[in-house]
């Protein structure tokens, strides 16, 4: 296959990404202003939150100039790739405190409800921090508290979500958090992916990070039209 | 409350015309939204009846139920809210949605009240209600409970089906409104097929797609002493009140 062809794709992977994005947000929103709760409705905006990050950080990859937008003294791409970061906890949080609320028994998964007080400020410390402060410069200590803080409450909030979905009955949710599943084992084989094949990228490999890269979004999408029951209006008799 | 002729002629809905009242307006317990009132026929759900309301998660079924009560009240009624979620988390649901929370029911709930409710134990949650309800049999009583989903779950259908039976029964006889929560998807839809019969209105509260857009919409399934209500109604929640207009589609 001929390394334009290869090109194309990588460019037209990119571009779908994009679009299964706006869809994302488009359906996060519409699900969010249709819901009462705000427990349920944060939620839904997180999800469109999530999809509005995925479609920044495919730009990029069919729109090159983009790559070189620079706000505030800081790439738009980098900007967009460490917000990933908030915008997935952000998401995460709010998935579990409706797993929560739809416990029967209201139990407080993993002490969550003060966990997350603290998981707020240390991802987006961590975040602003690389942001803004060159790497060489940070006070190593403050560094190494964000880091390995961020580090812990990915996985931890990890473990309150499965625990959370364990407990509570709604298929809706529980079919939800299966596809959140796929999108975080996806996302990981694809960086696994892009991290064996940096040096010695093939065709093959440039093809199955393309397929990757779709694939994510797509079941990101599958989970915001799972947020919640959605019907087809029935042709009635009068 | 805007007259029923008219608004059938300006949504252009025939049910709404053909359904003469059949039930005289002090039989009537508001539903606390003016215009599901006037949907309902004149005044609001039937004394002494049991309804049910289905629906998704997060969609708005505890407000209609927050409305009930809070008509309730306002009419000196003696109002009982049995929930499985602690009295903090009502109240604050309660102001979210535009409810004052200056007159409250009195609760039977996980914490927060001098009654505590014990999903793991339904016998003494019907006893308790009962009771409550004894109590007060003086008044008119309204009753409205979010536990009947978590016992569809926590125990078999049939002896729920009974037990339910027979509480909605012994608590109609005290001349009380029962208002029941169900969430789609907790519960298969033939187990809520089965509570449905035993209950004398449902209503169904879902989102529905239409192309691209999702709209949350209300649908009548029955209630007794009234035809059947074809259609969907589109409602909203705000800070003022909630809104129930029939839906074109």
């Amino acid at each position: 296959m001929s390394i334009d062809v290869v090109s194309l794709i990588d460019s037209l992977s990119w571009l779908v990404t994009s679009i299964i994005a706006i869809l994302v947000v488009y359906r996060g929103i519409e699900i969010g202003r249709a819901l009462v709760s705000g427990v349920y409705r944060n939620r839904a905006f997180w999800v469109a939150a999530l999809g509005l990050v995925i479609f920044i950080q495919a730009l990029p990859g069919y729109v090159p100039f983009v790559g070189d937008v620079v706000i505030v003294g800081v790439p738009l791409f980098e900007i967009a790739f460490l917000s990933l970061f908030l915008a997935f906890f952000a998401f995460v949080d709010s998935t579990i405190l409706v797993a929560l609320e739809m416990d029967f028994f209201h139990r407080n998964t993993l002490h969550w409800r003060q966990i997350r007080i603290v998981g707020y400020p240390l991802v987006f410390g961590f975040i602003i921090t690389i942001l803004f402060s060159p790497p060489l410069t940070l006070p190593g200590l403050l560094m190494v508290i964000l880091a390995v803080g961020t580090i812990v409450t990915i996985p931890y909030s990890a473990a309150a979500l499965i625990i959370g979905a364990r407990r509570t009955w709604d298929r809706t949710l529980k079919r939800h958090l299966t596809l959140l599943g796929f999108v975080f084992v996806v996302y990981l084989v694809s960086f696994v992916e892009a991290t064996t094949s940096f040096n010695n990228p093939t065709p093959a490999s440039d093809l199955l990070g393309d397929f990757l890269v779709v694939l994510a979004p797509y079941l990101l999408y599958r989970a915001a039209m799972t947020l919640s029951p959605i019907s087809r209006i029935e042709k009635e008799t009068a | 409350m805007r007259p029923l002729g008219a608004w059938n002629f300006i949504s252009g809905y025939p049910y709404l015309c053909a359904k003469d009242p059949v039930r005289s307006s002090d039989s009537l317990a508001s539903t606390g939204v003016p215009s599901l009132d006037s949907l309902l026929g004149s005044d609001g759900y039937p004394d002494r009846s049991a309804i049910l309301v289905v629906g998704a998660p997060g969609i708005g079924k505890e407000a209609l139920g927050y409305w009930f009560v809070r008509s309730g009240l306002i009419q000196g009624d003696y109002c009982l809210y049995a929930t499985h979620r602690p009295v903090s988390d009502v109240l604050r649901d309660m102001k979210g949605v535009g409810v004052s929370t200056e007159r409250v029911p009195e609760w039977i709930s996980s914490s927060g009240s001098p009654i505590r409710l014990d999903l793991r134990d339904a016998t003494s949650i019907s006893f308790n209600i009962k009771q409550a309800v004894h109590q007060n049999r003086n008044r008119r009583v309204r009753v409205a409970t979010d536990v009947l989903s978590p016992l569809l779950v926590l125990n078999p259908l049939e002896s729920m089906y009974n037990y339910w039976s027979q509480l909605l029964s012994d608590l109609k006889q005290q001349d009380a409104v029962i208002f029941a929560l169900a969430e789609d998807g907790m519960n298969p839809p033939n187990v809520l097929t089965t509570m449905e019969q035993i209950f004398d209105g449902v209503i169904e509260m879902r989102l529905y797609e239409e192309g691209l857009s999702i709209t949350p919409l209300f649908r009548v399934r029955k209630m007794l002493g009234l035809p059947p209500l074809h259609g969907y109604f589109r409602f909203s929640v705000s800070s003022t009140g909630m809104e129930v207009v029939p839906h074109v589609h």
